[in-house]
């Protein structure tokens, strides 16, 4: 199945709040010998919403070795896909630790991303290659909206990164529009985009990403900050 | 045979009772019974999709010579659930000159204004204005100072919308701008202090800054079920009061986002239920005894929370002094499952599924007992809205259909 509808699919599972959320099971080597559980300074700081295959996921991981990283799939497949592919690449590496820090979770990030992350919880977010919805009467499926972009700045904290890639230019400029009228979100320099490290593995890393490049499109991409209500 | 009332609302003296039926609304006296004045909304079911069909015969027109042919009007096939015109909500303003209501027909907010002293009936409700919206609108909020109007929709979004003099007299399309959103179909928006309180079918409550609306505070997390009504406390307004499909109630300061207090409703609405709160087949148990309860109202009056269930025949009262505890005070019996209840002063109303003359009842808030009965049972008689076959007659009870139910 390509395609699920995020505004009726009603066979999600999701959290009643944040904190009935159990993250120990899905970052099982950051649990602590003492408590048993995560250490309660140690949550979720970087979402992938749209994550694919998981390209981004893989690649983002020793960068941050330290941090939770984690990816949000609606479809059910993929989403099995890459619970799979992190469980290989774990037992690769038995031993070092290495991708204990990603997972992948079957959600719909449009309706229940506050059921997932307290507010100001998140640093980084990334919105690589997403469905681009061409038909008008389609636009309110995309994943940035004015509405939408409320519920990012609610999760994201202050200083937190929105990254958004997409090799569709109409898109591009449909999220550059509303991030930009947004209060809360400002976009990054020139400069900044080309030194931040993330762009560059989110230019390369995707499934999406390759494609693009082995059908010599161009890619688009903007990002922003989250700044202060005022 | 009598069309039961589908909303009723009291003015805030009491001295009035608006009750709307389909697609018309009736405002009686409540001191002798009598019909004040009528408003019926003049635009049928097939409002819109006559709308689409007139656009489509447009653009036809632009694209091909000649004759054009008529796009036909899709009718609702045989087994196809039949259209309703309903009235799905309807305000008083804080000055009570106007009367807001939100009409399926043409997913409209429709402002009406009152003149029942005017000595000619026809003219007593006057629509000022007339409103249509992309999607329609599920429930609205008029800001304290009767300045704004918010219109939050089907899809999600919420819309702001001007209740200014000069505004109102002008037709106009709805806003295109939503000024915040959820993704989820809406139950409940309510203006707060300096914010706005919104509930959805996803078990959300959420508080929002206005007019900064692009600022959310926080959530208040707590329903494992939709949230259907969402009501503050009239003498402590920092206290939030929310109930839905969930066999409980919650009572929350919104602006710390603490839950101060969860009324377990199981035990009271045990002996209420009927082979009506079944759990429709598809969804059943093995037993075939599975049984669904929603709260379809809440009233906060003078220190008493008022809990209507659907399709129940009773009212659950109380007390509400304070938050730390809420005993049941009373539970208020009638003949036949109440459809809507409003409040004034110290006079419940309650509309009732009766299709004679009884369906309409007024009980003292401090006694609980039955009053005024000559006054009720005129208001019910004085109805115009009747109906013969079944076919005609509207579905009572919309709440149990806010539950969502996974793929089989």
């Amino acid at each position: 199945r390509a395609h699920s509808n995020p505004f009726s699919d009603h066979q999600l599972e999701y959290p009643k709040s944040p904190r009935h959320m159990d993250w120990a099971r899905f970052y099982p080597d950051f649990i602590s010998k003492d408590s048993g559980t995560l250490p309660t300074d140690k949550r979720v700081e970087i979402a992938d919403i749209g994550c694919g295959f998981g390209g981004l996921l893989v690649d983002l991981s020793p960068e941050f070795p330290e941090t939770l990283i984690l990816g949000m799939e609606i479809r059910v497949q993929v989403t099995n896909y890459v619970e799979d592919k992190i469980i290989a690449l774990r037992a690769q590496h038995k031993g070092t630790g290495k991708y204990s820090n990603i997972n992948v979770i079957r959600g719909n990030a449009m309706k229940f991303l506050p059921n997932f992350f307290e507010k100001s919880q998140l640093k980084k977010m990334f919105f690589c290659f997403p469905d681009p919805h061409f038909k008008q009467r389609k636009h309110k499926a995309r994943i940035i909206t004015n509405t939408l972009l409320s519920e990012y700045a609610y999760v994201l904290r202050v200083g937190g990164i929105i990254y958004t890639i997409s090799d569709v230019l109409d898109l591009h400029e449909w999220m550059k529009s509303h991030l930009n009228e947004h209060p809360l979100f400002e976009r990054l320099t020139e400069l900044e985009e080309k030194e931040d490290k993330c762009v560059q593995i989110m230019t390369h890393s995707t499934e999406e990403g390759k494609k693009v490049e082995r059908n010599k499109g161009s890619k688009f991409i903007a990002c922003y900050r989250r700044i202060p209500d005022l | 045979m009598k069309h039961p009332f589908q909303l009723i609302l009291a003015n805030r003296e009491g001295s009035l009772l608006f009750a709307s039926t389909k697609n018309v609304v009736q405002v009686f006296s409540t001191e002798n019974g009598q019909l004040i004045a009528k408003w019926i909304d003049p635009i049928d079911t097939f409002h819109t999709l006559k709308k689409q069909q007139k656009e489509k015969i447009q653009a036809l027109k632009e694209k091909t010579e000649g004759p054009v042919k008529i796009p036909k009007i899709p009718v609702p096939g045989k087994g196809a659930p039949p259209i309703f015109n309903y009235i799905r909500n309807m305000h008083l303003t804080g000055d009570e000159s106007k009367l807001i209501v939100t009409t399926d027909s043409d997913k409209a907010v429709v402002i009406l204004e009152l003149n029942l002293d005017n000595s000619d009936f026809e003219s007593r409700i006057v629509v000022l204005s007339r409103q249509a919206f992309a999607k329609r609108p599920c429930a609205i909020s008029i800001k304290e100072d009767d300045s704004r109007l918010v219109v939050a929709d089907k899809f999600g979004d919420v819309y702001d919308v001007s209740l200014d003099k000069n505004f109102l007299t002008l037709e106009q399309q709805a806003p295109k701008k939503s000024i915040l959103g959820h993704v989820s179909m809406l139950t409940n928006v309510i203006f707060a202090k300096n914010h706005i309180i919104t509930s959805d079918r996803d078990e959300h409550i959420r508080v929002t800054q206005y007019p900064k609306t692009y600022i959310i505070e926080r959530y208040l997390f707590g329903h494992s079920q939709f949230v259907s009504c969402l009501k503050l406390c009239p003498w402590n307004e920092d206290i939030l009061i929310s109930g839905g499909g969930d066999d409980f109630i919650n009572i929350w300061n919104w602006t710390t986002g603490d839950l101060l207090f969860h009324l377990d409703l199981t035990s009271y609405v045990q002996p209420l239920i009927t082979d009506r709160h079944l759990a429709p087949m598809r969804f059943q148990n093995k037993e075939g005894n599975l049984t669904e309860t929603n709260v379809s109202e809440l009233l906060v009056h003078d220190h008493k929370l008022f809990v209507l269930i659907e399709c129940t025949s009773a009212v659950l009262i109380f007390d509400f002094q304070s938050t730390d505890n809420l005993p049941l005070l009373h539970v208020i019996k009638t003949q036949s499952p109440v459809v809507h209840i409003s409040i004034a002063l110290s006079k419940l109303y309650v509309a009732l599924e009766d299709y004679t003359i009884d369906g309409f009842e007024i009980f003292d808030t401090n006694t609980f007992q039955p009053v005024l009965e000559d006054v009720s049972k005129n208001i019910y008689s004085n109805s115009t809205v009747e109906f013969e076959s079944t076919t005609e007659q509207y579905p009572l009870y919309h709440v149990a259909q806010l539950r969502k139910r996974g793929e089989h």
